[in-house]
């Protein structure tokens, strides 16, 4: 009976399936993807060097050559728009991975735990919410020192709330689910009952909110770029050329107009995505 | 007779709740035999539950405690242990299988995934010898194609499938030991028989001993060998599986055999126990089954029976044991 026959084991073949799911998936996910190829490729892409100044051809408006228009430096706004890409995903991704490590961490943490952990955990967090959350962030940026890197850890330290809360209310379920049960039962202990029993079922919300979570954060650091306490000048990124361009918005609308659009159609794919994974998902928020 | 591999004795387990505290085991003792299969059997809200999770020291909530007596595995007193040490009893040593498969395993992670994790924890083999050992299991549990299935998810087997892969995760561990919680209460008839089959064979195979928690007097019918009756929250029959059936020696017993469907004649109302179960908070004093018991005497409502050896294996919980056998009320016909 202890004779153990080896058996070969075949591994589950990942396929990938094309049809049947939310049209606002696909939306959303070309939406994204045209954006990351933008990200990706953008010294391949766009037709200037971003930073190049020609004065010779200041403030053109939209032609052939220049297709979205020069700025008031001779700077190419495509170019500019299309390198700001990678500076605002950027923003935007970094921005949600971080908060939402500290989030997921937290948030089980306290609602498997409970008890005295819960109840510091969730205070802290009640006053993380009490601030309005566009005034800390700039409060923090302000102190730490202006630049991206600050941009970071304010949106850490501010946009965990939420991450924290989804993953405390899903971990509190499943934490008494049966299959949850059956793990104690095998003897194993908090950690790994936790983190590869609760946790891989209780992401699954939080996934969908960081879809739109991404849309706040790239409007949060181009408002905070626009208000000269990100990204500094002259690197090319959508809410400070928004900022330089603001002075000439009357003769040369289109120097502030394309990031402008650009900021609205990236978030609109991104709150596509998030639909569409939501429902895919299940998930109603 | 083999040897004892679990002995509980005097087993109390008390609820803390507003109103006092609540007895809701009160002294159960039995043991259980390597190879043998105890059916412990009783109404709903009857502790037959509680008593697997005090066990296993997995109480459902924290205002519940043992409060009283002593749960033996090997001569070793597991209820002194720590919580670090019944860890490693849990799995190893004492297996359990659930009533509801379905939700008792992992939603997103593979079946074989899930035996193959026990394997690791437990005995610290390597990812790919664990996995090779998983699917050595769900062969050993009849699942078809294991080296495929062990790629599954749980939603993609049967209800019978889940909970012979459950079982193929309780036993992944070799325990001696195996509580099976109403393990066939949620799968239908045929899938229902083809499980108890496996657990009888995996006895036969691996000398593992099984006690069975049902309310199914069929089930226990067909796979124990002892059978320990509870009521109100504590044991009030024990006995081997025929002596039991044939000639139970209380009042309960008989009533809960005489409810089975199959041995009323055809278009005769089927016979009940009247009255409900009483509940946790207000156990009737003395004989707890006295007020529904239609033999019970004043005596019953003040005394409270112990369980008395009527045979070298047979026990009972009843002050009339013996008048009711000379009056061929209980006992053999």
């Amino acid at each position: 009976m202890n004779k153990t026959t080896s058996i070969t084991v075949a591994r589950r073949r990942f396929r990938l399936r094309f049809g049947g799911h939310p049209r606002v998936l696909y939306a959303g996910l070309c939406i994204t993807i045209f954006w990351l190829i933008l990200a990706l490729g953008a010294n391949v892409i766009s037709p200037f060097n971003p930073n190049t100044q020609d004065i010779s051809n200041v403030l053109d408006p939209p032609s052939l050559k220049h297709w979205f228009g020069t700025d008031n430096f001779g700077r190419d706004v495509l170019s500019r728009v299309i390198h700001g890409t990678r500076v605002d995903l950027q923003m935007g991704l970094v921005g949600v991975i971080l908060p939402f490590l500290l989030g997921t961490v937290v948030g089980s943490l306290s609602g498997y735990f409970g008890r005295f952990i819960d109840m510091v955990l969730m205070r802290i967090l009640d006053v993380m919410l009490s601030f309005p959350w566009l005034v800390l962030l700039i409060a923090i940026i302000t102190v730490l020192r202006p630049g991206l890197g600050s941009f970071y850890i304010a949106i850490t330290l501010v946009g965990w709330v939420s991450y924290a809360r989804l993953v405390r209310a899903q971990t509190l379920v499943l934490k008494n689910s049966d299959f949850v049960h059956a793990a104690v039962n095998l003897g194993y202990g908090h950690l790994r009952i936790l983190f590869r029993h609760i946790l891989p079922n209780a992401l699954i919300p939080s996934i969908v909110f960081s879809m739109s979570d991404v849309v706040l954060v790239i409007l949060a650091g181009s408002s905070i770029s626009y208000l000269g306490l990100g990204v500094q000048p002259p690197t090319a990124e959508w809410g400070l050329m928004i900022a330089e361009g603001q002075n000439f918005i009357v003769t040369a609308w289109w120097i502030t107009a394309f990031p402008g659009l650009s900021i609205v159609f990236l978030a609109f794919g991104f709150s596509l995505l998030a639909d569409g994974l939501g429902e895919k998902l299940g998930v109603r928020e | 007779m083999n040897a004892k591999v679990l002995e509980v004795r005097d087993l109390e387990v008390t609820i803390d709740t507003p109103s006092g505290v609540l007895t809701a085991i009160d002294g159960a003792s039995f043991d259980l035999r390597e190879g043998e299969i105890l059916g412990l059997v009783g109404e709903s809200g009857s502790g037959k539950t509680l008593t697997g999770r005090a066990i296993m020291r997995l109480l459902p909530s924290r205002k519940m405690a043992i409060r009283r007596g002593t749960v033996c595995i090997n001569g070793e007193d597991i209820t002194q242990f720590d919580e670090s040490r019944m860890r490693g009893i849990r799995g190893r040593t004492i297996g359990m299988i659930f009533q509801n498969p379905s939700s008792h395993l992992d939603p997103v992670m593979t079946v074989g995934k899930q035996i193959a994790e026990s394997i690791r924890f437990h005995e610290g083999v390597s990812a790919k010898e664990s996995l090779s050992r998983a699917a050595e299991f769900l062969r050993q549990v009849d699942i078809p194609d294991p080296n495929v299935r062990l790629n599954s998810f749980a939603h993609e087997f049967s209800g019978g499938m889940r909970q012979r892969a459950m079982i193929a995760m309780a036993l992944a561990c070799r325990p001696k030991i195996l509580i099976a919680d109403e393990p066939t209460t949620a799968l239908d008839v045929t899938v229902q028989a083809q499980i108890l089959r496996l657990l009888l064979d995996l006895r036969k195979r691996r000398g593992l001993s099984i006690m069975l928690v049902t309310h199914d007097l069929g089930v226990v019918a067909q796979t124990c060998d002892t059978i320990a009756v509870m009521y109100a929250g504590r044991l009030v029959e024990r006995a081997p599986k025929k002596e039991l059936l044939l000639g139970p020696l209380h009042p309960y017993t008989k009533g809960l055999i005489a409810s089975q469907p199959g041995g009323a004649k055809p278009r005769q109302q089927l016979p009940s126990i009247s009255g409900q179960p009483p509940s946790l908070s207000s156990f009737p004093d003395g004989c707890r089954f006295h007020p529904r018991c239609e033999f019970s005497k004043s005596a019953c409502q003040t005394e409270i029976p112990v369980l008395e050896q009527v045979e070298d294996s047979h026990q009972t919980a009843c002050l009339r044991w013996h008048d009711l056998v000379r009056q061929k009320v209980l006992g053999a016909a």
